[in-house]
């Protein structure tokens, strides 16, 4: 029996038929041989986004925080909220959950039931108390936010949480604006309203209520004593016919308050629009309105808006929205930053959706590739109606915490890898390896021949492809 | 302990009594109560082994090689179609030298469709490189089991268990079950030498090019060869330990001063005994050969017990189309370098194909015709064909 070393490998010969084992055995290992070099399509391991994210204007990481409800982890769960959105109790009663009409479970069976979980979660929150988010340093810059409505009052708590030293000027004496005007009690207590204001004003933010700008203190002083100020003063007038024999005129704020906006609305039978020339859709909804650019800057320098002053849907998520990216608009303005340069950054999907996480981070966890149905692998899913109804939370119904676990469990986590180990499992040529910090897998491409069976068996389209590698 | 037991649930037993780790077989009539029992045993705890349901023969033994390669006792049981399905795999598990013991119940091929018993479909297995033994009751089939598992174990080569169909498989006979304390001290453990295993991570069954496959072959041989002696061993320590013998690969029935021998195997066998005796009893002098391996195949034996009778007779329940009847060609294969003095004329009868019972007056006809020629006129000698 001889040896040789031959490109790493060893190479046994033998003489003898009494020097070789009884079957064909091999000892040796090919790693030598690059498999990899044969493929010419390969996947790719990435998240990517998933509708419900995309489709929420508010931009919150639904997906996110149904992964951690699925677990249990309320109080993570809720933080992760917050970090999007400051108003889950309110919204999780008066949004109009575009995510459950883009979520993927909706071609299934029935979609999640986000927004009521969001409520569940909100309402968690309102009783445990949520988690602060993470300490920053006190910065020295002032910001004056004159309006205290839901995207005023957002912007607010992003702008404090980021260290900035806020100032709202609210003109009449309680904070709120449109959420104490616009929906019926029922719908939306105002304890719960109170209580989510408490929670953003307990950042440290300096009201002034009773306060009217324009009035009690001109906008140029504001000018003057702050580094930026942001108008967020809502939409304050409505157009009413005052004629004899009026029947079910609604005020555009009537309208778009009482009902929703655009697609939330069944209307029946004749409906007249009566406004200025040319009537459109846009300005039924609105009153003057200030013009800024998509991130909430104003022509003039320093000044910027946000709300229902500017042109956007009259409804929470929205509003929510509009306050988180003048938030940051400032924020950037404050550093000489161009936001512009930020905006692939940050957004979610291709509308107006914009994360926080990812504009403080700087870090975005996938690419942002809205998940189709038909990117999913249905196999991996069984059919299971929706746990939770809107209407029955209407009615007064309290959410078992294991009932909204059992919910959150519906979810695809589409385009998001939760290590379900299969493309880890299936791999014929060992090439998906585990990442040792348990953070998901990695592709070893040197052997990984590209037969996609990943791609194939992934439920959630966290593999993907790409063709032709050179 | 005695049980009356049908042959598939002796088989059953013997695999139970073997200790076999991994089970994965498919159903065929007439071998479904072979599994059936076994997965009976397996849901009653009674038999500590994975059994898998498969959706063919040749998966049945595609798990058994697995499991085997990883050092576990597999076991399957077939018939027929069955077996003839697996064949891929059948050199496969003997060419990686995996000691898998599997019961065959003979059955004959289609078409016509058949379920009843002759000896082409595990005959047609000739040269896989399994050990086949040809069982004539169902004590030892289940015997056969215990001690097919002690000799493939040590030869590194698998060997396949047949039976009859009905005649064996359905018959309930007496059968004394072995204690398992003494079973396990008979059959120790598995020990395979070449198995998977993480610690010492190799590869098996890769490709071997011309300059070695010849002695891998060379090897297959050696052992079926050094088969002939342990298979005589094992059978010695059997009887030693559990009071029956099985004579090895042959056993010789009143052959001392036979001038006419016969040559059967499985159940014919057992009906050759009665008819043995009642010659006997009239004066002629005949003995009977049992060929109870024919894998591999007792030249010695057959060698020294046929070499200078007068004339051999042998019985064929299977045939080589264009050929003979296959027990008869290999014994006349064997005799042909002998002494031309000793060596006798060999007349090959073909009987009892597709389960045409070869009853007393059967073998009673074909002794008689041999007795009366002096030499066989064809190579077969067709029995019971309706002219």
């Amino acid at each position: 029996m001889k040896e040789k070393a031959e490109d790493e490998i060893k190479v046994v010969i033998y003489q003898s038929e009494k020097e070789m084992p009884p079957v064909a055995m091999s000892v040796a290992n090919t790693l030598y041989n690059k498999t990899g070099s044969w493929k010419y399509v390969q996947p790719i391991y990435q998240n990517k986004t998933p509708p419900c994210n995309a489709g929420c204007p508010a931009g919150e990481n639904i997906e996110g925080w149904l992964v951690l409800v699925g677990k249990g982890e309320l109080s993570e769960a809720l933080q992760l909220l917050l970090s999007e959105n400051p108003f889950p109790a309110v919204c999780g009663r008066i949004c109009y959950h575009p995510c459950e009409k883009a979520c993927n479970r909706w071609k299934f069976d029935q979609p999640l039931s986000i927004n009521s979980l969001e409520r569940f979660l909100g309402d968690y929150g309102l009783k445990e108390g949520a988690p602060p988010p993470p300490p920053t340093g006190r910065k020295k810059e002032r910001i004056a936010i004159i309006g205290s409505g839901p995207a005023g009052l957002a912007s607010a708590y992003y702008l404090a949480n980021m260290g900035y030293r806020v100032t709202i000027f609210e003109a009449s004496d309680q904070l709120g604006g449109s959420l104490r005007s616009r929906y019926p009690r029922k719908r939306l207590p105002e304890e719960v309203v109170e209580g989510e204001i408490e929670r953003i004003v307990n950042r440290g933010i300096d009201v002034k209520a009773g306060i009217k700008v324009g009035h009690d203190i001109s906008f140029e002083s504001l000018q003057r004593d702050y580094q930026a100020i942001l108008v967020a003063t809502g939409d304050q007038r409505s157009k009413i016919l005052k004629t004899e024999g009026e029947k079910a005129i609604l005020s555009g704020l009537e309208f778009l308050g009482g009902a929703g906006v655009k697609y939330g609305v069944k209307l029946g039978g004749e409906i007249a629009i009566v406004g200025e020339e040319e009537v459109s859709e846009r300005e039924v909804r609105s009153t003057p309105r200030i013009i800024t650019d998509p991130m909430g800057a104003t022509d003039e320098k320093g000044v910027f808006a946000c709300g229902d002053i500017t042109f956007i849907p009259r409804a929470i998520n929205h509003e929510v929205g509009s306050g988180k990216r003048a938030a940051m608009a400032i924020d950037s303005y404050l550093k000489g930053e161009d936001i512009e340069k930020k905006i692939e950054l940050i957004k979610i999907g291709e509308g107006e959706s914009v994360s926080m996480r990812s504009y403080l981070t700087g870090v975005v966890k996938g690419v942002n590739k809205i998940v189709r149905f038909e990117d999913l692998n249905l196999d991996y899913f069984e059919e299971k109606p929706r746990l939770l109804k809107p209407e029955m939370l209407a009615k007064g119904a309290l959410v078992k915490e294991e009932i909204a676990i059992q919910e959150a469990e519906r979810c695809f986590h589409c385009g998001v890898c939760n290590q379900c180990d299969n493309c880890y499992i299936y791999c014929p040529d060992l090439s998906i390896r585990r990442r040792k910090d348990s953070k998901g897998y990695w592709i070893d491409y040197d052997y990984c021949k590209g037969c996609l069976i990943c791609v194939h068996e992934c439920p959630r389209n966290a593999m993907s492809y790409e063709g032709v590698v050179k | 302990m005695k049980k009356i037991l049908m042959g598939n649930h002796a088989v059953s037993y013997g695999a139970l009594l073997s200790r076999v780790e991994v089970i994965a077989a498919y159903p065929i009539t007439p071998q479904t109560q072979v599994v059936e029992e076994l997965s009976e045993m397996c849901a009653e705890g009674k038999l500590k082994a994975r059994f898998i349901n498969v959706e063919s023969e040749h998966s049945a033994m595609a798990a058994c090689i697995a499991a085997e390669q990883t050092g576990a006792r597999a076991f399957t049981a077939t018939s027929s179609h069955g077996l003839t399905l697996m064949h891929e795999l059948l050199h496969w598990a003997a060419g990686a030298r995996l000691p898998i013991v599997m019961a065959n119940i003979n059955r004959s091929m289609g078409p016509g469709w058949s379920i009843w018993t002759d000896q082409n479909d595990s005959l047609s297995q000739r040269d896989t490189g399994w050990l086949q033994i040809y069982c004539e009751s169902n004590q030892e089939v289940l015997d056969s089991i215990i001690q097919g598992y002690k000799i493939a174990e040590q030869i590194l080569m698998p060997v396949m268990v047949v039976l009859d169909a009905f005649v064996l498989s359905h018959t309930y006979e007496p059968v004394d079950i072995p204690e398992q304390e003494l079973v396990d001290e008979f059959l120790p453990k598995l020990n395979y030498p070449y198995k998977l295993d993480v610690k010492n991570p190799c590869s098996f069954g890769s490709l071997l090019p011309p300059e070695y496959y010849l002695e891998l072959r060379y090897k297959m041989q050696k052992a079926m060869e050094e088969a002939h002696d342990v298979i005589i061993q094992v059978d010695r320590e059997f009887q030693q330990m559990f009071g029956r013998s099985y004579g090895g690969l042959v056993e010789e029935y009143r052959t001392e001063d036979a001038e006419l021998i016969l040559v059967a195997s499985s159940t014919v066998a057992s009906t050759s005994r009665v008819v043995i005796d009642q010659l006997r009893d009239e004066g002629v002098k005949v003995g009977m050969l049992k060929m109870r391996f024919f894998r591999p195949f007792p030249t010695k034996e057959v060698t020294s017990v046929l070499q200078g009778a007068r004339k051999v007779a042998v019985i064929d329940r299977n045939i080589s189309y264009g050929q003979g009847g296959i027990f008869c060609e290999e014994i006349r294969s064997v005799l042909y370098n002998i002494n031309k003095k000793e060596k006798p004329p060999v007349f090959g009868y073909v009987a009892g194909l597709g389960g045409r019972d070869i009853t007393p007056t059967t073998i009673r006809e074909i002794l008689f015709h041999t007795l009366k020629e002096d030499k066989p006129k064809e190579n077969i000698i067709w029995t019971g064909v309706k002219h």
